[in-house]
């Protein structure tokens, strides 16, 4: 709709109040929308619903203790935020890490981001009204989640990386069973495409709707897929890599347009990838030790200090101050959706609401992530 | 116009693919499981509440009181007592018990403990009509009837 | 953009750019800034395609200290912007890098720092009825020196207010 229909006062207007409760809003997110007919005029979205305060938890406990908590921000993706967190203070005590440890953290961390992925992409078109594509995601999904289960011992908070390592080696078994499940989604990749990708109506619900400039992902500090949509091939993995990706072999798609549809594909793509990866890391994994020797105590300098990695959603950073002790004196930790979500309300403006519902999609937002 | 024919029919063709992929899916076996009346089976990996072991030589905890896992436990779930019995120089365990409302399973308590005496249950299926359910004595539970240090 | 480039266009506002130990603190700039140059700066990395990753505070004495970090798409380039809020006010940026909006709410949320200039100050992460309750604010007998913990260099006399010397820290 033409902006100019929204500067005239005199047209009659209602407010629209979507969730806290709304199964498009991923989570208790509360969107006031002001609407003219089937369009959003404004939109306000209110946040908070899910707040835990887990930087004043960081701030009260020792630091191992706030481990458990970093599963709990992004409960799809729990595994790159245990990596962020131990990589930080791995690098603030100088803990060396095992090779093995590393191989295996970066295979397990490649597996929760497809199951990641796999989620969004029933849940995304789950808000589009195709219903078919969850079940099949979750059919998928749940062969990572038995994997992971298998060795972390639990299905979603993993608290499965500690400071030097991992928490429990993994055998054959798991190396297998990855193997069988990635040889597996390579085919029901392509069963996806020809469902989803495809689609007409999935294709004219996509195309051309939500679309973000580079120069407007720059302004709100978007990362992640909903950024390499843009045409950014912006990763942490490639630009700050950590771990072991600088070793390993693989690309970062990118879309062109910056659409719903490009956010999709470039998904899509990327559990392509992360299959790559984890093949990689597999080949790789050497024998020798799971868990290096990180001392008893450590204590965190007076100091501050960052580590960015790419979660599933975009770019995660913490950022510690020390004080001398095992207690931190500040973290905050930087969450992709926060950035990815923040933009909604001037991409929204003058949409129709069942686009709204397409981008919202699209963004793949954890609102508990958000909310901290 | 050749816009909208073409789109009409690559539309119905991609409508016709997809439809003809969960045809094939509808003719593959299920892969859900009917629970209850099916169940799987639990990785023996899995980390369910914590545990205590019992000492294969008495039959009682391994537990030394030493109280490491109360003091790493991020939720402050654990609670020891124990007591010096006269003339005994070690305290034994009196009282082990899991605040399991809080616990968040991550396991901190059963690394940190240097005597390997407690570890994960298997035990997935819970729930219950009261809080004070979730309040278990650890070591009761180990004792069921006899073998405990009491 | 290598840190030359950007401590050379610094220069002509006449700040100095420091240069920090990546493999420590994870950045490879710190800058200390003074409020009145805050916008200046800030304008100049939105031009030069940087983009915000956060923004966030610290609670310490004499007064709670922002930071900023600033990266870039195409090269890693970490850079942190330091400026403390004295009297609990700082100039807002939201108009400049639109992420800074929610991320000052965020801020003034945890630790009641108003952003002179951001219209929407309304609460964000907690609600209308937590006005005037700040969580990440230390209270003052835990509250640490800022000298201390490396956020303002080791000045000879102490002194309190806007006169801070800049520039000279080093974050590791
Ligand atoms: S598993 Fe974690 S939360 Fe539960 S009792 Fe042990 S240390 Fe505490
Ligand atoms: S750490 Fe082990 S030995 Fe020590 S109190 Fe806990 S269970 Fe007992």
């Amino acid at each position: 709709m033409k902006t100019e229909a929204f500067k005239d006062e005199s047209r009659h207007r209602f407010l629209l109040n979507m969730g806290p409760q709304h199964p498009a809003t991923h989570g208790v997110l509360r969107l006031v929308l002001e609407m003219d007919g089937e369009y959003v005029v404004h939109l306000d979205p209110v946040l908070g619903y899910g707040h835990r305060m887990h930087e004043k938890m960081a701030e009260a406990r020792p630091w191992p203790s706030f481990l458990p908590n970093t599963a709990r921000m992004d409960y799809l993706a729990a595994l790159p935020y245990n990596h962020g967190y131990v990589c930080l203070i791995e690098k603030l005590a100088g803990v060396e890490v095992p090779r093995r440890a590393e191989c295996i953290r970066v295979a397990t961390s490649e597996l929760n981001r497809v199951a990641s992925h796999l989620l969004w992409l029933g849940a995304f078109l789950l808000d589009l009204g195709a219903f078919t594509p969850i079940l099949y995601g979750f059919d998928d999904r749940e062969q990572i989640l038995d994997i992971l289960e298998d060795i972390t011992g639990s299905r979603l908070t993993y608290s499965y990386f500690r400071v030097g390592g991992v928490y429990r080696d993994v055998d054959d078994r798991f190396v297998e069973n990855t193997r069988v499940f990635i040889k597996r989604m390579r085919k029901r990749l392509d069963i996806y495409n020809k469902l989803v990708t495809d689609n007409i109506i999935f294709i004219k619900r996509t195309e051309g709707i939500g679309v973000i400039s580079p120069e407007m992902a720059r302004r709100y500090g978007v990362t992640g897929a909903n950024l390499r949509g843009s045409g950014i091939a912006y990763d942490i993995r490639k630009t700050e890599p950590y771990s072991i990706y600088p070793e390993l072999d693989f690309e970062i798609p990118v879309g062109s347009r910056g659409d719903c549809f490009d956010r999709y594909l470039v998904r899509i793509k990327e559990i392509e990838q992360s299959l790559r990866i984890i093949e990689q890391a597999l080949d790789m994994l050497p024998e020798g030790e799971f868990r290096g020797k990180a001392p008893k105590k450590i204590k965190l300098p007076p100091r501050a200090a960052s580590f960015a990695v790419e979660a599933a959603r975009g770019e995660l950073v913490y950022f510690m101050v020390g004080q001398d002790s095992d207690v931190p004196y500040r973290l905050k930790v930087r969450v992709p959706s926060y950035a990815n979500l923040s933009l909604i309300a001037e991409l929204c403006q003058g949409m129709l609401i069942a686009d709204l519902v397409s981008v919202m999609g699209s963004l793949d937002l954890v609102i508990p992530e958000i909310d901290r | 116009m050749s816009g909208y024919f073409s789109d009409l029919y690559h539309g119905t063709k991609s409508l016709l693919v997809g439809l003809g992929v969960t045809f094939k899916e509808m003719l593959k076996p299920t892969v859900t499981v009917h629970y209850p009346r099916e169940t799987l089976t639990i990785t023996p990996n899995y980390r369910g509440h914590i545990e205590l072991v019992s000492d294969e030589k008495t039959g009682g905890s391994l537990c030394i009181t030493c109280g490491m896992c109360a003091r790493a436990c991020p939720s402050a779930c654990i609670s020891i007592h124990s007591e010096k019995p006269e003339g005994s120089k070690k305290k034994i365990l009196t009282g082990f018990e899991l605040d399991f409302t809080r616990c968040s399973l991550c396991g901190i308590c059963v690394e940190s403990c240097p005597t390997d005496a407690i570890a994960y249950s298997q035990e997935y299926n819970l729930a219950g009509y009261s809080r004070e359910e979730f309040h278990m004595d650890l070591l009761g539970r180990l004792g069921k009837g006899g073998g405990s240090l009491t | 953009m290598t840190f030359q480039e950007l401590a050379d266009q610094l220069g002509a506002f006449s700040l100095s750019l420091t240069a920090s130990d990546y493999a420590a603190s994870g950045v490879y700039a710190d800058l200390l800034l003074e409020q009145r140059q805050l916008r200046q700066v800030v304008q100049h990395l939105l031009e030069q395609e940087f983009y915000l990753v956060f923004a966030t505070a610290v609670s310490l004495k004499p007064a709670a200290c922002l930071v900023y970090q600033f990266a870039r798409h195409d090269v890693l380039f970490r850079v942190n912007l330091r400026l403390f809020a004295h009297e609990n006010e700082s100039p807002t940026i939201s108009d400049i890098f639109h992420a800074a909006m929610w991320y000052e709410r965020e801020i003034h949320d945890f630790f009641g720092i108003a952003f002179t200039g951001n219209g929407d100050m309304r609460p964000l992460i907690l609600s209308e009825m937590d006005a005037g309750f700040h969580p990440l604010l230390k209270a003052e007998n835990v509250c640490m020196d800022a000298e201390k913990l490396g956020f303002l260099p080791l000045a000879d006399e102490p002194e309190a207010g806007d006169e801070q010397a800049r520039g000279s820290l080093e974050d590791a």
